[in-house]
């Protein structure tokens, strides 16, 4: 018997609407205030939610369902429609400001703010780390570089041979005195500069990091500001720029390549807050070299909260989805007494639980380091610029050993939260079967823009050495010399305590143990410990490359340890004491599932944990935590307070009308009435085809061959 | 010609090259790198015979022969071969030219025997997985669900008279999926309800959930379908049944109560036409219903299968290739990553170098990507093995139906239950790690990894559906490990043995799961495969009998071991391969590979199975937690470093061409940068320097200040007009 809603149907279907309401209405904490602990305070989650709606009404930089469909040079010309929108709120706002809406942007079309980030990100972060006062006044401000006007940079870096290894690039600035200019040249093609953002089509100025070169003598990589494209946007002679083209995401920005053919620039083009050389040719060299690259500490901390917000959408879709969504009916369903028992909702199933649930806690896990280490950058850079500026040699000192250990807490926060957020991307797409693959519900692009994070600016795996180095060499220092190790890693001072003899002491015997933060914080220190000791042992008989596996592990220990540190305190020091049970038990399930579980071979070969203890972990442990947390789901998401712009998901919705929603947009899209598609013809022809015999004009046939062979 | 004649300001500058320029093919001012010389040195180190490598991967020299000269064949051919400019199609371009590849591979469906058509669709899948699915589609699945549930007659009728399996006349699409369900088939919304006075069927949607969905070939191919929809008779629900549902006539025009769309954007292969279809009354004579097992007559009589599961053993090909299509993409991309790593140099070791290192000189490189050529040599050889058990199985099956045997077709029934769980478990766990290869792969070509024009992304987009379609893995995993938990049960409790071919060693549980004494208990085990392979075994069995034990503790609800049961399933794969891997190493004859595949063999077993179930084996006493620690520190290390030498020919080894791999980084003759540079410059040439929205650009760029925007409306001057008389 058929019945008319919104549509007629014969039968009554699933409504996956009224579940997703149903346990809204439960909610037992408001998202509001949840939100305010997400984002540090109340006037930023506030600030935040204006920015989203201005955005959101926005008529350019809305975004919709559209955006799937673009092709390649659409998404480009689109990126710059909205590059340019964006040029007229910067004018009128705050830097602050503007940087939480590029931020937010960055949720849910990355390309532009990667656009716009390299531009006032890298290129205006390169002439503040490296470039004296005047000189980033005059290129930033005077030249309205900072308003995206006048002049638009871009990062030179990055050689098609040369990534990761800055100091092994290979473009020449060579010093000619006569002329008191520096010569920039690509010495050969593997020094072409590759991957530039905003080469191919936007840039007029680069900030081109090439090898010094004066009197014959080289003294290392340093930064130039280069001129492309003159005014009317044409190339300078000598400079030669291609688009590197189809890559596989962020097909909205516009990367490039760079020759220089001998482009000669004056002198006072090069950067020089450290580094100078005089009329003469003098050259004096910088305390720090690696205080040049300070202008990629502000990416690595924008990712990382990239890497929050990022995982709070993914999670919000696939999470509302395994809501409303039905499939089979579990075991109690099948077993149950009632008559026309529904299939279950997906959430309801403990695998499924486990496979999103604690993504949902690392989205409020992250969020808390995020902030700190975003807080920290500002301090930091701020205190370098006053002791440069005021020339306070011991202030400079004590920044760049602030600098130092912001190398280490950001670098490993990079690299373990974008790997993170790419495998929670991953893995929420997959747990939404066939539909997480339709572009409209936005995991594939998600991903694919995604993934380049854990590459770009610091690789994550160089980063995972580089970073896990330091540790070693701390804990080879604290053994031979009894060193006090201070800052964040202070814990490895005590490494005596838990090796040798005492090496067998497991530190999480029991459930109670597992679920104490404070212990699990504790075991994790002993776990970095005996595995960086056992690495420092191995590295004394061979190397430092030998351990680069461990020294990686040891990384990603280390930004859980910090992630979790700053969260228990964050949750400590909140206000709202009503909140703070259900905070804990995401910090649990973070500490329990994405630390203990995922590095359970490490924590059971150095005995930090009973074997028995992993056993529980696994097969009771967890599964509780998952049941609690699971009623609270709809409101631990809603607490992100991602409007469904932001989402930009079909299947996402805040409503949960999840096959109503989904239809519709695709049908919008793709109107069915475009029913042959526009290569029909070549189908048609294929299917109908004459024989064989026929199209061989019957030369095979038994007539043919006695003829032939007469 | 005269010269300039006039002289202006412009002095003429001195040049200040740091050297003599190089003239040869371009001028340089130094030396550029040479990625190519570095590959060729460590090409002619290989000891053994890349040729006679790849019989062996490939099982026998008659496989290896057939893979080559189609390889030749599709790279020789005008429209199968790849090209760079690919990687820059839009959707809608991608999907003409599947459409043209298709045209082009019913011609040589016309002609060749079926086994070297199928190997060529199976090769053509992983370079166009789009083509491949597309027609697997109708030649897989719509004639596959015909032969699997309907009569000879039936199949022979549309497969053969209407052409269908010549993809001529018809194009078949598979009707299973809704928007409302997905692996549940059993769950369909869809029905099929018999009017026995017009002796049709009535196919209708019944509301916007069973509205069909991801059907490929839906929304511009297909002409019919089969359709999944429950069989409903004076009233009474039987159940999902199939029938054969035209949807476009010979016109290529909708049908009367067919509406049809488009799904639009995907992920990945965006080559297929996916769409939705929702049949609104369709009729379609009773004789459309496929009726080799369950049939209905014209009195609305339903007769049921006796033997239902025998009819989705038609899913079980597609499972068979997709593991197989894993070792194929885990090798290509597994190429690429080598070759790269090896040309590519970082940092310097030591500052007094001359040139930087290899990559691959790097034990932090070797072990991201050694492991994984281990490990796609094991797949390599389970997969064949697999092919060919499913291949038995299929002629059993056909001579048991031929010969009416009853005890015949039970030892098919037994036979397929193997091949269940097998391809289940392989087909799970493979589509997984090779979806972690490319990426990790792709990780490993730093930037360039991200270049479309290096395979990886698209590939990656294309493949990892793979995970979810035709059996989702997590749904499979469950599947398997609740089979084996059964089996466990039946051998332990009920003290039965069971007979599954490929699980008889569960049998030997009662001996094992008591086990206390650890069996890998000293360094020197580790290489005893006897040892190895007992650990391997032991594990999958105290796995299983201890979730036997809190199948118990939780009154028998399988839903809380969910998670495990996944686990349980991909140890059973690893099993499976360990076993195949060591089998075929023993009846290897060529001496030069021994030591190679001694070395993988034992690469695979430590980085796949006991790194990643390290916390199994020692909670299990298995392993020793000191000897664990030995594997990942030290021994792992020294196996990377004992194959580094020879992972050129090793991936040689291969035997996929340049066409096939279809990477700029990852061409045979290793010259990196120049076959990346020449062709991104070809593709996009540096003459378009402008883009083509670059006016909007520039006005950007070139606006007026903001005062002048505002008409100096905020201006000091405009203040003082505007609020002359309030001041006042």
């Amino acid at each position: 018997m058929a019945y008319t809603t919104n549509t007629v149907s014969s039968a009554a279907g699933p409504d996956p609407k009224s579940l997703l309401a149903k346990e809204r209405a439960t909610n037992a904490w408001d998202p509001v205030k949840m939100h305010y602990f997400l984002e540090g305070s109340a006037e930023k989650a506030e600030m935040i939610k204006s920015l989203t709606q201005q955005m959101e009404r926005d008529p350019i930089l809305a975004a919709d369902y559209n955006y799937y469909d673009l092709t390649k040079e659409q998404q480009r010309q689109l990126t710059a429609e909205k590059i340019s929108r964006v040029a007229r709120y910067i004018e009128v706002e705050s830097f602050q400001d503007f940087n939480r809406r590029l931020s937010l942007i960055g949720v849910f079309d990355p390309q532009v703010s990667t656009r716009i980030g390299v531009n006032l990100g890298l290129f205006i972060s390169c002439l503040r780390g490296n470039g004296t006062f005047d000189q980033l006044q005059y290129w930033a401000l005077g030249k309205n570089t900072a308003y995206i006007r006048g002049i638009y940079g871009c990062f030179a870096m990055t050689e098609l041979a040369h990534g990761s290894n800055v100091m092994g690039l290979e473009t020449t600035a060579t010093f000619d005195r006569e002329t008191d200019e520096f010569v920039i040249n690509t010495p050969h093609i593997g020094a072409t500069k590759w991957w530039i953002g905003g080469a191919a089509h936007s840039a007029t100025h680069s900030t081109v990091y090439a090898r010094l070169i004066v009197d014959g003598e080289d003294y290392g990589v340093k930064t130039f500001v280069v001129p492309l494209r003159d005014s009317n946007h044409d190339l300078t002679p000598g400079v030669t720029v291609g688009d590197i083209g189809a890559k596989m995401g962020r097909d909205g920005i516009d990367n490039g390549w760079i020759q220089f053919s001998s482009v000669r620039i004056p002198r006072y083009f090069m950067l020089q807050k450290f580094c100078k050389v005089s009329r003469e040719g003098d050259v004096v060299l910088p305390p720090l070299e690696q205080l040049s690259y300070s202008a990629l500490l502000g990416g690595r901390v924008m990712m990382v909260l990239d890497s929050y917000r990022m995982i709070a959408r993914m999670s919000t879709i696939a999470l509302r989805y395994a809501i409303g969504r039905r499939q089979f009916k579990s075991q109690a369903a099948e077993e149950s007494e009632e008559d026309n028992v529904p299939e279950t909702q997906l959430l309801d199933y403990p695998l499924h639980q486990r496979r999103l649930l604690p993504f949902l806690a690392a989205a409020y896990v992250v969020s808390a380091g995020a902030l700190k280490v975003e807080r920290t950058i500002e301090e930091t850079l701020n205190e370098l610029d006053d002791a440069v500026d005021s020339n306070d040699e011991d202030g400079i000192l004590k920044s760049i050993d602030a600098m130092k250990s912001l190398f280490i807490d950001s670098g490993a926060l990079k690299a373990t939260c974008t790997w993170l957020a790419a495998e929670t991307i991953d893995q929420c797409r997959q747990a939404c079967g066939g539909h997480g693959y339709s572009s409209y519900n936005g995991f594939g692009k998600a991903y694919n823009d995604w993934v380049v994070q854990c590459t770009w600016e610091g690789d994550n795996n160089v980063l995972g050495i580089n970073i896990g180095k330091p540790i070693v060499k701390h804990v080879l220092n604290v053994i031979d010399n009894g060193k006090v190790v201070k800052g964040s890693s202070a814990f490895l001072t005590h490494t005596k305590d838990f090796i040798g003899a005492n090496a067998k002491k497991t530190y999480l015997n029991s459930l109670a143990d597992v679920g104490d933060l404070k212990k699990l914080i504790k075991a994790i220190e002993v776990a970095i410990i005996r595995l960086t000791y056992e690495a420092s042992e191995t590295q004394r008989k061979t190397s430092f490359d030998y351990i680069g596996a461990e020294m990686v592990n040891i990384t990603k220990l280390k930004a859980h340890h910090y992630l979790l540190e700053e969260y228990l305190r964050r949750v400590e020091e909140f206000d709202d004491a009503s909140l703070k049970p259900y905070l804990i038990l995401l910090g649990k399930l973070y500490g329990a599932s994405i630390v203990l579980d995922k590095f359970s071979g490490i924590f059971l070969t150095f005995n930090v944990i009973s074997t028995e203890l992993v056993g529980k972990l696994s097969a009771e442990y967890i599964p509780k935590l998952l049941a609690e947390i699971r009623p609270h789901t709809v409101a631990f998401t809603d607490s992100f307070q991602q409007s469904d712009m932001i989402i930009n998901s079909a299947i996402g919705k805040f409503d949960g009308d999840i096959y109503e929603n989904y239809f519709s947009i695709v049908k919008a899209q793709n109107p069915p009435r475009a029913h042959k598609a526009p290569y029909s013809a070549a189908l048609e022809a294929m299917l109908n085809r004459p024989s064989l015999d026929e199209r061989d004009r019957f030369d095979k046939t038994h007539e043919a061959a006695e003829t032939l062979s007469k | 010609m005269a010269p300039m004649a006039l002289r202006d300001g412009n002095k003429s500058k001195k040049l200040v090259n740091n050297g003599p320029l190089l003239v040869s093919r371009i001028i340089d001012t130094e030396k550029a790198p040479q990625p190519a010389e570095a590959i060729a040195i460590e090409r002619s180190q290989t000891n053994f015979d890349p040729v006679k490598m790849h019989q062996f991967l490939e099982g026998s020299v008659e496989k290896s022969d057939l893979v080559l000269s189609l390889f030749k064949s599709i790279e020789r051919d005008t429209f199968l071969q790849t090209s760079p400019e690919h990687y820059d199609m839009g959707y809608k371009d991608e999907r003409a030219l599947v459409a043209q590849r298709i045209d082009r591979m019913a011609r040589y469906l016309e002609l060749e025997d079926p086994k070297k058509f199928w190997r060529r669709l199976n090769l053509m899948t992983v370079i166009d997985p789009s083509m491949g699915i597309r027609i697997s589609v109708n030649l897989g699945l719509f004639l596959h669900c015909i032969k699997g549930n309907g009569t000879d007659e039936q199949f022979n009728y549309w497969a053969k008279y209407r052409e269908a399996g010549s993809i001529k006349q018809l194009y078949g699409c598979f009707g299973m999926t809704e928007l409302g369900h997905g692996s549940n088939v059993a769950g369909c919304e869809t029905t099929a309800t018999l009017d026995i006075e017009k002796d049709e069927f009535i196919i209708d949607t019944p509301n916007i959930s069973a509205t069909k969905w991801w059907i490929g070939g839906a929304a511009h191919s297909a002409t019919h379908t089969v359709c999944y929809a429950r069989l409903i008779v004076k009233g009474k629900d039987y159940g999902v049944k199939t029938f054969v549902v035209p949807l476009r006539d010979s016109q290529h025009n909708l049908l009367p109560g067919i509406a049809i769309g488009d799904i639009g954007a995907k992920m990945g292969r965006q080559g297929v036409d996916n769409g939705w279809i929702q049949f609104t009354e369709v009729r379609i004579p009773r004789y459309f219903m496929l009726q080799k097992w369950c049939k209905v007559d014209k009195f609305g009589n339903v007769v049921l299968p006796p033997l239902e599961q025998l009819s989705y053993i038609s899913l079980l090909g597609g499972r068979v290739s997709m593991a197989n299509d894993s070792y194929r993409i885990g090798a290509r991309f597994v190429t690429i990553a080598l070759r790269y790593a090896v040309g590519r140099r970082q940092f310097k070791k030591n500052p007094s170098d001359e040139l930087e290192s290899k990559l691959l000189d790097y034990p932090l490189h070797q072990r991201r990507l050694i492991p994984l050529l281990a490990l796609t040599y094991a797949m390599g050889l389970g997969t064949d093995k697999l092919e060919k058990q499913h291949e038995v199985i299929l002629d059993e099956l056909e001579r048991a139906i031929r010969a009416d045997s009853k005890e015949l077709i039970n030892k098919s029934i037994i036979d397929t239950k193997a091949l269940f769980i097998d391809s289940g478990s392989l087909k799970s766990t493979l589509t997984w790690l090779a979806a972690d290869l490319i990426n990790e792969t792709r990780q490993s070509c730093g930037g360039h990894g991200y270049s479309s024009y290096n395979g990886f992304g698209k590939a990656y987009n294309d493949w990892v559906v793979q995970c979810t379609w035709e059996g989702d893995n997590n749904v499979l995993g469950m599947s398997v490990g609740k089979t084996l938990v059964k089996n466990i049960q039946q051998i332990l409790d009920k003290k039965k043995p069971i007979n599954t071919p490929s699980l008889l060693f569960l049998n030997e549980a009662p001996q094992w799961v008591h086990q206390k004494d650890i069996i890998i208990a000293t360094r020197r085990d580790v290489e005893n495969l006897d040892k190895v392979k007992l650990a391997v075994k032991v594990a999958v069995i105290k796995f299983a009998a201890l979730l036997l034990d809190q199948l118990k503790a939780y009154k028998g609800n399988w839903d809380l071991l969910s998670h495990d049961r996944v686990q349980l399933s991909k140890l059973r794969c690893h099993y499976y391969l360990l076993e195949t891997f060591i089998e075929r190493i023993d009846s290897n004859t060529d001496h030069a590979l021994t030591s190679h595949l001694a070395n993988l063999l034992k690469l695979y077993y430590v980085t796949q199975i006991f790194t990643p179930f390290a916390a199994d084996f020692i909670r299990f006493k298995l392993i020793d937690p000191e000897v664990a620690s030995y594997l990942t520190l030290e021994f792992t290390p020294q196996l990377d470093l004992a194959i580094r030498p020879y992972v050129i020919g090793l991936t040689d080894s291969f035997q996929q061409p340049d066409n096939f791999i279809n990477s700029l980084i990852g061409k045979y003759d290793g010259n990196i940068y120049e076959n990346y540079f020449e062709t991104i410059k070809q593709i996009h040439p540096p003459r378009h320097y402008k883009a083509p929205y670059s006016s909007a650009f520039e006005a950007l760029l070139n606006r007026a200040p903001l005062e002048e925007r505002d008409r100096f409306e905020k201006s000091e001057a405009a203040e003082q007009k505007l609020t002359a008389r309030i001041e006042k």
